[in-house]
C-alpha cells in the first residue's frame, strides 16, 4: 500500500500497547509501527486491529514513521463514540471498537457482542469485527485521549461508523481522540467520496486531525491537525478536545507504536472489516467499502494528504478488498498500520503500502493515542494490503473504536486471535466473550432451550465445518454444508395450480369499469371495502366512486388512499349525507382534504352526528390539529379504535382531552409518528383510559421505559397491543398477556429490553426488531427462552449471527408462522438447516439480502418448508435461483418467490 | 350423466340446472350443503334452490364451475364475463364462496 499520509504519530508512552512494530509507511501516511506496540498488547484479538486510536507519543520513533499517528487517536475515541452512533452495521461490528471506554460504549459494543474479541479497555486495540464474519473489534486505547488509530482497519472501520464518537468517548483524555476520530472520518470520508458521511462526519474529523498531526509534535498541534483535517470533512462531529492536555501526549511511543501497528491492523482490518462491512452493509453499497478501503491508505498518512488519497483510496477499497483486509489484517500486523491508515482515506492504490501502512499509521498519527492492544504486526501486515481496501470508512470507525475499546480492554487482551474472523465458531465464542467482557452480565449462559440449542449448531457447525477456511471467500462453508440437490421427483407437487375464483374475477371487472357502476346497493361491505381497495391500489378511485359509497345509509366507508380528494370534493360528497349508521370511517392519507375547518361542515356537524362509529381511521391527517379532532371527537363518543398515525398537528392535548371524553369507551389508540405528542405527558391520559387494548406509539422520541413501564403496570393486563417501534424503549414490565405485538424499532434497544420482554412476556405473538442494532444473540437467547409461542418475529438489520437464528429456530421456532430475516447478513447454514428442520409451518419468509445462504440452502429451505407460500429474496445475489426454483417445484406449489 | 352424479341448481325463476357434482363442488357452500352430516333435503335429493340467483347469473355460475375444472387440469383458458353481469355475478359468487 502505497497511501503515505504524512501522519505521524506522536509516540505516547503506552506502555503496554507498545509492541512496537514499527511499519515503515510506505506513504506519509502509514502508521507508525509504533501503534502496533501499542495496539498489541492492546488487541487481543488482532483480527482487525483497528485501533482507533494510536497513542502517538511523540518518540522519535513516531516521528519517524511518516503516518501520522493523530489519527490512531482519534480513531480511537472516535471509534467509540462513532461506533454508538454512526454506522449501524459498523456500530454492531466494530461496536466494540474503542467503545468500551465508556460505558456508554460498552453498551454499543455488547451490542456488537459478538464482534468484540474483547474490549480493550483503555489500551486494548479496539477490534472492529467484520460484520460478516466476526468482526474485529478495535479497542482503541480510550484512555488515552486520542491516539490515532493507526488501525486503519478497524479505525476507519470504526471512523465510518461514527469514530468521531468512538473518541468522543474517549472523553476525558479523548478529546484528541475524538479529533482522530473527526479526522479519520474525514479521511475516510475523502477516500470514500463522502460515502460515509455520517461515519465520516465523526470520523472524518477525528481522522482528519490525526492526519494533521503528523508531526510528532506536540499533543495540541495534532489534536489540531486532526480538527483541522476533520474539518475538512465538514459535518464531522469533532469530538476532539484540543485542549485536553493529555491528549496524544499521552499516547507515548510505545502506544504509538501500538497504535501504528494496530493502525495499520486496524487498517487491514479495516479494509476487511469495512469491506465487511460494506458488505454487510448492503445498502451502503461498496462505496463504504472504498471509502474504507481508501481511508485505510490514509491512515497513515497525516490528514492532508489524507485527504488526496482518499479518494483513490476509496476507489480501490471494494468490499472485497474489504473482506481480505480482513484476512490479511489477521494475518499481517503490518498491514494494520497501513490499514488503518487507509481506511481513513488512503486511496486504495496506496493500500499496497502494507508494509509501510504500520509505520505510515504510526507516523500519521501523530499526537493520537491509540491504544492499541497487543495487534501483532503480522497480522498488520497481512491486513495491511486488504484493509487498504476498506479502509476509508472503517478505518476511521475502527480507529476510533479501537481506541476505545483498546484503552478499556487493553489488560484483557494479551492475546489476539487471529483466526477469529474466519472462524464462525471461534469467532462467536469471541462474540461471546465479549459480551461478558463488555460487563453484560446478562449474557451468561443459563440453561435453557436456547443454549441446548446453540450447543447443538455448534456441534453441527463444528463438524461441518471441516473445510479449509478460505477468507476471501463468503460462501465457502454454505455449499459443501448442504447438500441439496433439486428434486426431479414430479410427486413433489404439492398442490394444484391455483384458479382464480369468481369473485376475484369479478372484482377486478368492476374495478376496471368502477365508473359504469351505478350503485353499491345490497353489495356487502367485504366487497366494497375490497373494490374500494382495488380502486385505490391502481390510482382509479374518484368522487364518483366515493358518493357511491357514501349514499344511502353505509355502515362502512373504508378508503384507503384519500390523498386524491380535494377540500371541495370531500366537503360535496360528506355534506348532505347520511351517517346515522355508520360504524367504520377509514380516511387514510387524507391530509390533503382534512383541514379544521372542513370538519364542522362534514363530518361533526353536531355533537353526535356520528352515534354509531366506533372505527376512525385518520392516518395521515396532516393538517388535523387539536380544534379539528376535538370537534370530532365530539360528534363520536363511541369511538372505541382511534388511528392517528401520523397527523403530526396533534399535540399532547388533544390527547388528554380525549381521554377525557372517550376515556370509557376507548380500547385502541394509534398515534405513530405524532412527533408533537410527549408521551410522558399524556400518561396520565393514557391511564383515564381505563379499557386500553392496544397503543401504538411507533416513532415517537419521547417514549421511554418509565412510559412503558407505567403504563403497563396499570393497563398490563388489558393489553392486546403495544407498538413501540422506533422508540428508545426499553423495558416492558409485567406485561401477562396473551397476545401482545410488541414492535420494538428503536436503535438504542438492549438486550436489556429484550430480557424484560422475554420474562414478562411469555405469550407473546408478534415481535418486531427491525433496526435494532444494538441487540446481540443473547437477546435471541431471551426470546428463545422466553417468548416460545412467536408465530411472526421480524428482524432487519440486526447483527444477529447464524448461530444464534439457528438456535432460536430450533428452540422456539415451531409456531413461526412469518419470519422476516431481511438484511440479517450473517444468516447461513446453519439458519438454512434450521429451518428445514424445524419450520413446518412457516408461511412467509423474508431473506433479502442474506447473501450467505447458497443455492443449495435456499433449495432446502424451499422444500422443506412446506407450508412455505411467500418467499422473499431481495439482494440475494444467488444465480439462477430462479431457474432452479422450476426443478423445485416451488412455484407449483404456489410459492410466491420474490423478485422474479 | 348417471344421476348420482349430478345435482340440480335451481334459480329465482325457477329454470334447474343439472351439473356434475365435481363441478358443483367448486363452491364451497353447495360443497358444504351436499356433503353435511345432517339429513338436509340437499343432501338426499341433491337439489338446491337459489332463490335469489337470477337465472342468467346461474347459468353463468355453473359455466364457471366447468372452467374452473379445466383450468385446474391444465387447460388454462379465459373466463370471459359480461361486464353488466359481474355485480350480480360477484355477488352470487360471494355467497356461493366460488
Amino acid at each position: 500500500m502505497t497511501i503515505l499520509r504524512s501522519r505521524e504519530i506522536i509516540p505516547k508512552s503506552s506502555p503496554k500497547t507498545l509492541k512496537s512494530r514499527i511499519i515503515e509507511p510506505p506513504t506519509p501516511k502509514q502508521f507508525h509501527e509504533d501503534s502496533k506496540a501499542i495496539s498489541s498488547p492492546s488487541s487481543s484479538p488482532a483480527q482487525k486491529p483497528e485501533l482507533d486510536s494510536v497513542s502517538v507519543s511523540g518518540t522519535g520513533r513516531r516521528r519517524s514513521l511518516r503516518l501520522a499517528s493523530k489519527f490512531k487517536v482519534a480513531d480511537e475515541d472516535v471509534r467509540k463514540d462513532s461506533i454508538s452512533g454512526r454506522r449501524r452495521e459498523r456500530e454492531s461490528e466494530s461496536g466494540e471498537i474503542g467503545m468500551n471506554r465508556n460505558s456508554e460504549k460498552d453498551s454499543s459494543s455488547d451490542s456488537d457482542a459478538e464482534n468484540v474479541d474483547g474490549k480493550i479497555g483503555g489500551n486494548g486495540i479496539a477490534r472492529v469485527l467484520d460484520s460478516r464474519e466476526k468482526k474485529a473489534r478495535v479497542f482503541s486505547t480510550v484512555e488515552e485521549r486520542v491516539s490515532v488509530s493507526v488501525e486503519a482497519d478497524m479505525g476507519i472501520k470504526v471512523i465510518e461508523d461514527g469514530i468521531g464518537k468512538a473518541i468522543m468517548g474517549l472523553g476525558e483524555s479523548g478529546l484528541m481522540v475524538e479529533e482522530v476520530r473527526g479526522l479519520k472520518e474525514t479521511e475516510l470520508v475523502s477516500i470514500g467520496d463522502g460515502e460515509n458521511e455520517e461515519v465520516k462526519e465523526k470520523h472524518g474529523r477525528n481522522l482528519g486531525k490525526l492526519g494533521l498531526s503528523s508531526d510528532s509534535g506536540s499533543f495540541r498541534r495534532r489534536s489540531e491537525r486532526i480538527m483541522t483535517a476533520s474539518d475538512a470533512k465538514g459535518k464531522r462531529k469533532l469530538g476532539i478536545d484540543l485542549n485536553s492536555p493529555s491528549l496524544d501526549l499521552e499516547v507515548d511511543d510505545g502506544r504509538d507504536k501500538g497504535l501504528l501497528s494496530l493502525g495499520s491492523r486496524v487498517a487491514k482490518r479495516r479494509m476487511q472489516g469495512i469491506g465487511v462491512d460494506s458488505n454487510g452493509i448492503e445498502d451502503h453499497g461498496g462505496e463504504d467499502k472504498e471509502s474504507k478501503g481508501s481511508l485505510n491508505d490514509e491512515i497513515g498518512e497525516g490528514v492532508d494528504v489524507d485527504k488526496k488519497e482518499r479518494d483513490p483510496a476509496a476507489d480501490e477499497s471494494s468490499p472485497v478488498d474489504g473482506k481480505r483486509s480482513y484476512s490479511s489484517e489477521e494475518k499481517g500486523k503490518g498491514k494494520l498500520v497501513k490499514d488503518s491508515w487507509l481506511s481513513i482515506g488512503i486511496d486504495p492504490v496506496k493500500l499496497d503500502l502494507e508494509p509501510e501502512a504500520e509505520d505510515l499509521i504510526e507516523a500519521a498519527v501523530s499526537g493520537l493515542i491509540q491504544l492499541l492492544e497487543t495487534v501483532p504486526l503480522e497480522e498488520k501486515k497481512r491486513h495491511a494490503e486488504v484493509t487498504a481496501r476498506i479502509k476509508a470508512s472503517r478505518r476511521r470507525q475502527y480507529k476510533e473504536m479501537f481506541q476505545d475499546t483498546a484503552r478499556q480492554n487493553a489488560s484483557r487482551f494479551a492475546h489476539f486471535h487471529t483466526e477469529e474472523e474466519e472462524d464462525h465458531p471461534s469467532s462467536s465464542e469471541t462474540e461471546r466473550e465479549i459480551p461478558s467482557v463488555e460487563a453484560d452480565p446478562e449474557i451468561e449462559d443459563w440453561p435453557g432451550p436456547f443454549s441446548t440449542a446453540m450447543k447443538i449448531i455448534k456441534e453441527r457447525a463444528m463438524n461441518l465445518n471441516v473445510l479449509p477456511k478460505n477468507l476471501k471467500s463468503d460462501v465457502s462453508k454454505p455449499a459443501p454444508l448442504i447438500e441439496w440437490m433439486p428434486s426431479k421427483d414430479e410427486d413433489r407437487n404439492r398442490s394444484k395450480p391455483s384458479v382464480p375464483s369468481l369473485q376475484d374475477l369479478c372484482l377486478n371487472i368492476l374495478a376496471k369499469n368502477a365508473e359504469a357502476i351505478a350503485s353499491l346497493e345490497h353489495v356487502p361491505d367485504v366487497l366494497r371495502h375490497k373494490l374500494s381497495q382495488l380502486l385505490c391500489d391502481s390510482r382509479r378511485m374518484d368522487s364518483h366512486f366515493m358518493s357511491l359509497l357514501v349514499n344511502g345509509a353505509p355502515t362502512e366507508i373504508r378508503i384507503n388512499d384519500c390523498s386524491w380528494i380535494t377540500e371541495e370534493q370531500f366537503t360535496r360528497i360528506f355534506k348532505g349525507c347520511d351517517l346515522s349508521n355508520l360504524m367504520v370511517l377509514q380516511l387514510d392519507l387524507c391530509g390533503r382534504c382534512m383541514p379544521d375547518d372542513i370538519l364542522p361542515a362534514t363530518l361533526a356537524h353536531s355533537p353526535n352526528s356520528l352515534p354509531a362509529l366506533s372505527y376512525l381511521s385518520l392516518r395521515g391527517a396532516c393538517r388535523l390539529s387539536d380544534i379539528g379532532l376535538n370537534a370530532l371527537v365530539a360528534s363520536a363518543p363511541t369511538i372505541r379504535s382511534l388511528n392517528l398515525s401520523q397527523c403530526s398537528f396533534l399535540t399532547s392535548t388533544s390527547i388528554i382531552i380525549l381521554a377525557d371524553s372517550l376515556g370509557s369507551v376507548l380500547r385502541e389508540l394509534y398515534i405513530d409518528d405524532c412527533q408533537n405528542i410527549d408521551v410522558m405527558l399524556i400518561l396520565p391520559a393514557l391511564k383515564k383510559i381505563e379499557h386500553l387494548e392496544v397503543l401504538s406509539v411507533t416513532g415517537i422520541q419521547t417514549v421511554c421505559d418509565d412510559f412503558v413501564s407505567d403504563l403497563i403496570t396499570l393497563h398490563g393486563p388489558n393489553m392486546k397491543e403495544l407498538v413501540l417501534a422506533d422508540c428508545v424503549i426499553v423495558s416492558v414490565n409485567h406485561v401477562p398477556l396473551t397476545t401482545m405485538d410488541v414492535f420494538i424499532g428503536c436503535r438504542k434497544l438492549t438486550n436489556a429490553s429484550l430480557k424484560v420482554i422475554a420474562e414478562n412476556c411469555p405469550g407473546l405473538y408478534v415481535l418486531n426488531l427491525i433496526n435494532l442494532r444494538k441487540l446481540t444473540d443473547s437477546a435471541i437467547r431471551y426470546l428463545a427462552n422466553g417468548c416460545r409461542k412467536i408465530h411472526t418475529l421480524k428482524l432487519c438489520r440486526n447483527t444477529f449471527s447464524d448461530e444464534a437464528i439457528a438456535a432460536f429456530l430450533e428452540a422456539s421456532g415451531e409456531s413461526l408462522k412469518e419470519l422476516s430475516l431481511n438484511n440479517v447478513s450473517k444468516v447461513g447454514h446453519n439458519t438454512a438447516i434450521s429451518l428445514a428442520r424445524c419450520s413446518r409451518k412457516l408461511l412467509s419468509l423474508d431473506l433479502s439480502w442474506c447473501r450467505n445462504l447458497t443455492d443449495e440452502a435456499l433449495g432446502l429451505i424451499v422444500d422443506s418448508c412446506l407450508s412455505l407460500r411467500l418467499l422473499k429474496l431481495f439482494g440475494c445475489t444467488q444465480q439462477d435461483f430462479d431457474k432452479k426454483l422450476d426443478k423445485y417445484h416451488a412455484v407449483d406449489r404456489g410459492l410466491l418467490v420474490s423478485p422474479g | 350423466m348417471k344421476k348420482e352424479d349430478t345435482v340440480k341448481l335451481i334459480s329465482e325463476e325457477g329454470f334447474e340446472f343439472v351439473i356434475h357434482k365435481n363441478a358443483a363442488m367448486v363452491s364451497q357452500t353447495i360443497r358444504n350443503m351436499l356433503t353435511s352430516s345432517g339429513s338436509f333435503a340437499e343432501t338426499q335429493h341433491g337439489v338446491v334452490t337459489f332463490p335469489e340467483i337470477r337465472t342468467v347469473i346461474l347459468e353463468k355460475v355453473c359455466q364457471y364451475f366447468y372452467w374452473s375444472l379445466q383450468s385446474a387440469s391444465g387447460n388454462k383458458t379465459e373466463f370471459h364475463i359480461e361486464p353488466q353481469l359481474s355485480m350480480e355475478l360477484m355477488m352470487a359468487a360471494n355467497y356461493l364462496h366460488t
